[in-house]
């Protein structure tokens, strides 16, 4: 079930055909008719992940072993086996067989091919999405193509190992991939059983914890056996440490803020103008509501915001009093122009965001067989960014030494767009060129946008000014 | 049926030997004569074994930790040949390029997972690799057509010693054991996979170029996932200056368009053979050309449509004389 929104929350932002259908029908509602009924916000509405008896967006888990994976290896697709195993007792998961979970198949997110194995559980309050990956490359696509957002970590330790090596390198790229919250799962404590040769791994872990900015003092570490929970053995080492696992995942992966508590935006897909009413805007509204009579601002393209003031809402011919995230709606807004709009500009609570040109973003660069160019490009290559509902021309600077960037690389970079939009961390792009997507990214940091930028965004109105 | 087979697996012999190996130490370590924690963090510390096998030695020797480290290194090895056979698909290219001594140095390393390729265990085995072969000056002659050769590159590792050991505790370690201590510490396999090293003689008009995909640096040796170099060769010294970017812009089209062959000749006849039966006229083995032969390949450094060939002659009409690729490699982890 998870799955299914997971793929066609995916599939709504690649297909922009899907979206000029929904455009079309919302605009028959536009005009001026005040016969329809009000569109009732009871029923399901499909953009919210509300599954089972989850009031909030999923938080989504991620997995790793501490050790060599995809060999004769350390715990972590028992673990996974032997969590879906003790909450299918619970009724709240299906169980998944050890090899079902082992064979981590090739999926394609956004055209890209990311080895994962992907499981879903519930606890008592919460619905787990568990994702399961051999490389570290595969957890930077899954965060480049947000085909798996991860909201938290259970870092799978050997006790009869103890903290190794790529430990270390499993913690940067939690980092990496902006996990918050990590759980420690301490496994095999049935071969090693003495408490305090636990407690020496366990003070290694929190103190490499701790040297990469989490808190390890805090981090709750559990100890258990996934095999014996798995083969039903040692009920201690086995059901009661799953037990703990769930509890400890309900009760410190934070929910991430919903997309609704946080201030209005929208990006705007198309405008119409409607003789004697104004200039309608559609979209989808990404986070936060908005209601009649609301001062917003318009925001992106231009340098300045426009200042306006929300007059109808409307959705399917049907008018609403508010609009929340993930509705697709028509705005009407006053005072505003058809010509003054621009599609992939923003509709936005004034002042809660500013608009800018440069970041830094985390890309992948796709390769032939997944739809991308089979050439490389070089530092100043200039695709079109589709960010949003904007498409604007991009400038890619490559990181310092390295010279070109190859179909299959994946790396960090900054850009700078043509012309400011709001921008903000984590948010998804696509690089496209020539009817071709080159690359998929994520904002990693925003930047300042220089004088320069500035002086060059003058120049450049003045001119197209004097050609009019 | 899945979870019976599983456990059937799981009880078969060698695996019920090994659990009941494992759950003997945990008896000693219960059966009172337990060693203490504080040493087996102190050689844990020392030697960044594995837990387990840091309680058993020093079970075995009492609590004696010289003892204990020698039983583990014996033991480290001892173990590192099991994983000699486990596949290895990652790990990291290196280069050490040397123009004062006309010297190149490239080796591929390979490890199981990306994780262990990145700590700083491998890359310092990497490097320690590079810098012992790179110190043999002209003696070994890894050239294009021994690159891969698994024998002579065995062979070597056996032979030679390190410039310095990995492991600090030993005199000397030979190429072959360092890479064992690798093995040890990451509890990966660990395998030198490729070699390509060469002088060259700028006298005699020749230069050499080679790139490093997304380079990160350790001492002199530049390291990635991908590496190329070419041999380039005209009648005179004077051209070298001039053919020098065709050097290095053929040094990243290599990386980039991954041929297999220099050009049509190099192609082996059977398979000629073989697309031109394919056929429907010869598409398939032109297809197979601009595809695998570096002389078709459209060349990737700009956007023009530009093949190989054509550009090189016409860099030979702006020299006037004939321009040679004596040898090239192409290492990439993971192909
Ligand atoms: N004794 C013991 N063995 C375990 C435990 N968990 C996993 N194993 C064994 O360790 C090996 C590797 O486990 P696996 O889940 O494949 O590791 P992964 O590579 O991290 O997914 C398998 O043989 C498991 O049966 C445990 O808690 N106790
Ligand atoms: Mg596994």
């Amino acid at each position: 079930m998870w799955l299914n929104v997971l793929k066609s929350r995916v599939s709504e932002k690649s297909s922009q055909l899907g979206k000029s259908m929904l455009r079309q029908s919302m605009f028959m509602g536009m005009y001026p008719s005040a016969s329809f009924a009000k569109f009732d916000r009871s029923k399901p509405h499909l953009n919210v992940g509300t599954i089972g008896n989850t009031p909030f967006t999923l938080p989504l888990l991620f997995i790793f072993n501490n050790n060599k994976i995809g060999h004769i290896d350390h715990g972590k697709t028992t673990l996974t086996a032997a969590i879906t195993k003790y909450l299918a007792t619970k009724g709240s998961a299906e169980f998944k067989d050890y090899h079902d979970i082992d064979k981590a198949p090739e999926e394609k997110a956004r055209g890209i091919t990311i080895n994962a194995t992907t499981i879903e559980y519930e606890s008592q309050n919460r619905h787990y999405g568990h994702v399961d990956c051999p490389g570290h490359a595969d957890y930077v696509k899954n965060m480049i193509t947000g085909a798996a957002r991860m909201d938290g970590g259970i870092l799978v330790v050997s006790a009869a190992d103890g903290a190794m090596p790529q430990t270390r390198e499993h913690i940067l790229l939690c980092r990496q991939v902006g996990v918050k919250n990590i759980i420690v799962f301490l496994n095999k404590c049935d071969v090693v059983t003495d408490p305090e040769m636990h407690e020496l791994v366990e003070l290694e872990i929190r103190e490499l914890l701790n040297s990469y900015q989490y808190n390890g003092d805090t981090t709750p570490i559990i100890k258990g056996s996934a095999l014996c929970a798995l083969n039903g053995t040692d009920p201690e080492l086995g059901e009661k440490a799953m037990e703990q696992l769930i509890e400890a995942l309900d009760n410190n992966i934070d929910i991430p803020e919903r997309e609704m508590d946080k201030p209005f935006l929208m990006s705007i897909d198309s405008s119409v103008n409607i003789p004697g009413r104004g200039t309608v805007v559609t979209g989808t509204i990404e986070h936060g509501r908005c209601k009649i009579n609301d001062n917003v601002e318009m925001i992106g393209i231009r340098r300045k915001p426009q200042q306006t003031t929300i007059t109808g809402i409307e959705t399917f011919n049907k008018q609403l009093d508010f609009g929340e995230s993930g509705d697709n709606v028509g705005v009407l807004l006053r005072g505003v122009t058809k010509e003054q709009v621009k599609r992939g500009m923003c509709l936005s609570k004034p002042g809660s965001m500013d608009v800018r040109r440069n970041f830094q973003a985390q890309l992948y660069i796709l390769k032939p067989d997944e739809g991308g160019r089979s050439k490389p490009f070089f530092t100043g290559y200039r695709p079109q960014c589709f960010l949003r509902t904007a498409d604007v021309a991009v400038d890619v600077t490559l990181p310092e030494g390295m010279q070109m960037a190859l179909p299959g690389d994946n790396f960090t970079c900054t850009m700078k767009l043509n012309y400011p939009l709001p921008l903000q961390d984590m948010l998804r792009f696509a690089l496209r060129e020539g009817g071709k997507t080159v690359a998929a990214g994520v904002i990693t940091k925003c930047l300042e946008d220089s004088e320069e930028d500035l002086k060059e965004e003058e120049e450049r109105a003045a001119k197209n000014k004097k050609a009019k | 049926m899945h979870l019976s087979r599983y456990l059937l697996r799981k009880s078969l012999p060698i695996s019920s030997q090994f659990q009941t190996a494992q759950q003997v130490v945990a008896q000693r370590l219960f059966s009172g004569q337990a060693v203490s924690p504080k040493l087996v963090k102190q050689l844990r510390e020392l030697t960044g074994s594995p837990l387990k096998d840091c309680m058993k030695t020093l079970d075995e020797t009492k609590g004696d930790i010289e003892q204990a480290k020698e039983l583990l290194r014996k033991r480290g090895l001892a173990d590192a040949d099991k994983k000699v056979g486990r596949a290895t698909a990652e790990g990291y290219v290196g280069m050490r390029l040397d123009r004062q001594s006309r010297l190149l140095t490239m080796v591929e390393l390979h490890c199981e997972t990306d994780f262990v390729a990145k700590t700083e265990k491998f890359k310092e085995g990497l490097d320690r690799v590079i810098e012992t072969l790179h110190k043999q000056g002209n003696a070994l002659q890894f050239g294009q057509t021994d690159m891969s050769n698994q024998d002579r590159i065995n062979q070597i590792a056996r032979e030679l010693k390190l410039s310095k050991p990995l492991d600090s505790d030993l005199q000397s370690q030979t190429l072959e054991d360092g890479i064992k201590y690798i093995i040890s510490k990451t509890q990966e396999n660990c395998k030198l996979a490729k070699i390509y090293q060469r002088t060259w003689n700028p006298e005699e008009g020749q230069i050499m170029h080679s790139y490093i995909h997304n380079p990160q640096q350790i001492n002199s040796m530049l390291f990635g996932k991908l590496g190329t170099a070419i041999l380039m060769q005209t009648n005179d010294k004077k051209h070298n200056g001039e053919i020098q970017d065709l050097a290095e812009s053929l040094a990243l089209h290599i990386a980039a368009m991954k041929p297999t062959y220099l050009n049509k000749k190099e192609v082996p006849e059977d398979l000629k053979k073989k697309l031109k039966e394919e056929g429907p006229k010869d598409q398939a083995l032109w297809k197979m050309y601009n595809r695998d032969v570096l002389m078709e390949q459209e060349l990737a450094t700009t956007e023009e449509s530009i093949k190989v060939k054509t550009l090189m002659r016409q860099r030979e009409s702006e020299i006037f004389t004939p321009i040679l690729i004596k040898e090239w490699a192409f290492f990439n982890i993971g192909a």
